[in-house]
């Protein structure tokens, strides 16, 4: 599972957008709106890192128990693959 | 070949076109014995890549080379003008003492109606331009709406600088209705109707310069009927009267 697209995250306090920039970028309309959770998800995606790696990072950075994080990657995964952000 | 020098955004640029159309579009645009900033030189093939894209957008055949010439310089230049802290905003700019305000929406939602009404009802209203005016980030902070050729089907524009006041994002509705937004609000939209290059490091650029905007520019939501008698009053009155 990879993005699609190459993003940059534009800092807007309270929330951050996510924008697609390069090649094939313009095909996708609009950007990403990410609340905190969704943005360590997407941070990690941008570094490349897969499903097992990123519930595994934010399992040691956060005091939550792995099924909860999983049911979260898993949700926001499944969300990018629907909006063809991912695949 | 037609070479000419062009000045917009204060860059000098010289043009060699393949077609006459872009340099009579320019014309209130010509210097002479400026170094240029910018070279550009246009080849069929970069014409080819805006009739592929008009076609498809307008489905029509074969348009005149000239005409798309003219699209061409204008792509062209903006891609390079990333370089030189400025970017292309959709939209119709107008200035009013020295500061300027740009209606900006998806075309048809009427920014150039409603820009009629600012020149109708407000004798010293400056259109900078009706369609695609460049912004200028400068180094001291400032950020300057300036006049461009490409001003749409009307062509009306101004070569002038006018320091940016406000970016109003106008869509259509049955009451008119306007209200300040914030950066993160507006921003969507806003991405949406500034010209995006296909370039990573360059969009990266555009979207840093972006990002200067909420520090002396103020948003605005404009739900707009430019039918009703009250259009222009409501938008005048938050945007200049309520800001002295």
């Amino acid at each position: 599972m990879k993005l699609k697209y190459d993003f940059e995250v534009v800092d807007m306090g309270e929330e951050k957008i996510a924008v697609p920039v390069g090649n094939g970028a313009n095909n996708l309309r609009g950007v990403i709106k990410l609340n905190d959770e969704g943005y360590e998800i997407f941070k990690l995606l941008l570094d490349g890192k897969n499903e097992s790696e990123i519930i595994s990072a934010i399992c040691n950075k956060y005091d939550n128990d792995v099924e909860t994080i999983r049911g979260y990657v898993e949700c926001f995964i499944k969300e990018l693959v629907k909006m063809q952000i991912a695949e | 070949m037609h070479a000419f020098d062009i000045e917009i955004a204060g860059c000098v640029i010289h043009a060699e076109t393949i077609h006459t159309r872009p340099e009579a579009i320019c014309r209130d645009f010509i210097v002479t014995d400026k170094i240029a900033d910018i070279d550009i030189r246009i080849t069929e093939t970069d014409i080819d890549v805006d009739r592929k894209e008009y076609e498809a957008c307008f489905d029509i055949c074969d348009p005149w080379e000239g005409f798309l010439e003219v699209s061409t310089l204008c792509r062209l230049l903006t891609n390079r003008f990333i370089d030189y802290d400025t970017i292309l905003l959709h939209g119709a700019a107008i200035a009013i003492n020295q500061k300027s305000f740009v209606f900006s929406a998806p075309s048809g939602t009427g920014k150039t109606t409603h820009m009629l009404q600012w020149i109708r009802n407000l004798s010293k209203t400056i259109v900078i331009n009706g369609d695609k005016p460049f912004l200028k980030f400068c180094e001291d902070g400032s950020i300057l709406t300036c006049g461009s050729p490409w001003a749409g089907k009307e062509m009306i524009y101004t070569n002038t600088m006018v320091p940016l006041k406000s970016i109003i994002l106008m869509e259509r509705a049955e009451n008119n209705h306007i209200e300040q937004i914030s950066f993160a609000e507006a921003f969507p939209t806003l991405l949406q109707q500034t010209y995006r290059p296909e370039d990573a490091d360059k969009m990266c650029k555009t979207l840093r310069l972006m990002q200067r905007l909420p520090q002396t520019v103020t948003f605005w939501r404009f739900q707009c009927n430019n039918f009703k008698e009250d259009c222009f009053d409501v938008a005048y009155n938050a945007l200049v009267r309520d800001q002295r």
